[in-house]
């Protein structure tokens, strides 16, 4: 056995050399060095701990065997995260990858809990691995290299605050899971098979609503941040004009992803409306609305939610936006109509690309690569000029490492 | 359960509640083996502090979930599992290994006391709980990483 974890630990040292090798002599945008500098460490960490399985192995005690294997494992699945996940973003680098760097940049940096983590993204559906040693987004090939669905990332980016505040959050969604499941399924008196099932039933709608909430959270934090732009990028990106949009079976509401996307629609809207947006939001309602007409769906959530909960639910996701403070689009950035690289957060630029598409769709396409070319051209002047992003100031802490 | 950001979040807590454990078990082994360990103090005091910020956590979710079938809702679901796995292994086993015999404030006790009368059953207890984490955090393994 001694052998055998010599010979493995041995392998990984080889493993992270070979990472280490290829991502030195990759080329890529400069928005991405301070993650390249962060994988860089994290390899040297994973050394430093391979050494020490390496140490404990010399010390020639069996006692210890179970543990160095344990140890070995789970150094190797790091370096396999390394090698499948967390290196990607470095070794599929393009540059065309700038546009969508700015803005997970320019997000990570507006929050002070996200500041010090640098943007790293991937070829992907919408999602993200929000790792607390770093996050790694997945966009869309098409999309990443456009404007108009740009803040789909605010979405993402939520799920992120969420780690950053995970205690406070998941005692706030505890509370809303319990209401959930008090009024959906009610404990049984009862103490036979018929109470058994209740309450495994009870459980999958309290897990289910764990993710759900989570959804609504991240897509209140969206609005929040990209004002109307989030509410036409999400509408237009999730509407499928599917059957499934609008209701689904038991079977896959049962601790699915995301809750049914007409419900997420209507949360939006509504958030939309209370917050001065009531000629869009009601528009967008029409238009689902419309689609369900034609579709002839149906509204069932089969038990899973029902409209005495929407105030429960309102208020908690109230709650998770003040514990998280994402960053809220001001009424310039909203009311768009113009954007200047220099003055102007991207949000206000993103807004104005939806009036742009939504009123002159033809000579959109052409305005937009002027307006990315501004974007990107402003971004090279201030990373050529020493702006120092704060990513770029230290290297994270390894906390799961240290 | 799958969900990317759920399996990351637990792959990444399971990880370093592993890794704690590991650090802790080598160094009781190795005191109990008259052998200089040679991983820094400060390494053993945060590993020390993670497993004891873990525990306090969990401890309160078995607690929660052992009165009367009570829904688990205090913590994500991934966790919520590894307290119904421990339940249910506590059932089964709790005549026969220290870990899901004694109390979690004894356990909290041997983890925190450099005691060398309580060393076996600090490593006792370690074994058992990493063998419970591991049991546990396979899934979110397989689905990070894939499986060939």
């Amino acid at each position: 056995m001694q052998d055998l974890l010599m010979r493995r630990n041995q392998e990984l040292i080889h493993n992270i050399e070979v990472l280490l090798d290829s991502i030195d002599k990759v080329q890529i945008p400069e928005e991405l060095q301070p993650y390249k500098k962060y994988v860089v460490q994290m390899c040297k960490t994973l050394q430093g701990h391979i050494n020490r399985n390496i140490a404990h192995l010399r010390l020639d005690q069996i006692d210890i065997l179970d543990d160095v294997l344990s140890n070995t494992k789970q150094v190797t699945q790091y370096v396999r995260l390394l090698s499948s996940r967390l290196s990607t973003p470095l070794l599929r680098a393009s540059s065309s990858d700038r546009l969508s760097l700015y803005i997970i940049g320019w997000l990570h940096k507006e929050h002070p809990q996200t500041a010090n983590y640098p943007p790293a993204f991937v070829d992907g559906g919408c999602s993200v691995f929000p790792f607390e040693l770093s996050p790694v987004y997945f966009f869309p090939s098409a999309e990443q290299r456009g404007l108009l669905y740009q803040p789909l990332l605010f979405h993402e980016f939520g799920h992120f605050l969420y780690v950053r505040h995970k205690p406070e959050m998941d005692d706030l969604v505890s509370e809303l899971r319990q209401d959930v499941t008090d009024l959906l399924v009610p404990v049984s008196q009862r103490n036979d098979r018929y109470a058994e099932e209740q309450a495994e039933k009870r459980q999958v709608i309290a897990d289910t609503w764990y993710i759900w909430a989570q959804e609504l959270f991240c897509d209140a934090v969206g609005f929040e941040i990209g004002g109307p732009s989030f509410l036409y990028a999400f509408s237009s990106f999730v509407g499928g004009l599917h059957q499934g949009d609008f209701s689904r079976q038991p079977k896959d509401l049962r601790l699915s992803d995301h809750p049914v996307t007409w419900l997420r629609v209507r949360f939006l809207a509504e958030w939309a409306a209370t917050s001065g947006f009531a000629d869009l939001a009601k528009a967008i309602e029409e238009e689902w609305s419309m689609v369900a007409q034609i579709i002839g769906a149906v509204e069932d959530y089969h038990g899973f939610y029902h409209e005495t909960l929407s105030k429960a639910i309102k208020d908690t996701i109230q709650d998770m936006l003040t514990e998280a403070s994402p960053r809220k689009h001001t009424d310039s950035e909203a009311t768009a109509g113009g954007w200047s690289p220099t003055s102007d957060s991207p949000v206000r630029l993103l807004n104005w690309a939806w009036q742009i598409y939504t009123n002159d769709y033809e000579q959109y396409p052409t305005w937009e690569a002027e307006q990315i070319e501004l974007l990107i051209s402003n971004a090279t002047y201030n990373l050529q000029n020493g702006e120092q992003s704060e990513n770029d100031k230290g290297v994270l802490s390894l906390k799961t490492f240290a | 359960m799958k969900n990317d950001w759920m399996t990351t979040s637990s792959f990444e807590r399971m990880h370093e509640v592993i890794s704690a454990i590991n650090v802790l078990s080598i160094h009781a082994k190795l005191v109990k083996a008259k052998v200089i360990d040679p991983t820094d103090q400060a390494d053993i005091q945060r590993a020390r502090d993670r497993l004891l910020t873990f525990l306090g956590r969990f401890q309160v979710l078995i607690q929660n979930a052992e009165q009367g079938g009570a829904t688990v809702v205090g913590a994500d679901p991934r966790l919520g599992e590894l307290a119904l796995r421990f339940l249910s292994h506590k059932r089964r086993l709790s005549h026969r290994t220290p870990l899901y015999e004694m109390s979690f404030d004894r356990l909290r006790e041997l983890i925190k006391v450099d005691n060398s009368e309580s060393l076996p059953d600090l490593i006792s207890c370690l074994r058992d709980l990493r063998s419970l984490v591991e049991q546990h955090a396979y899934a979110d393994v397989v689905d990070l990483l894939g499986d060939v």
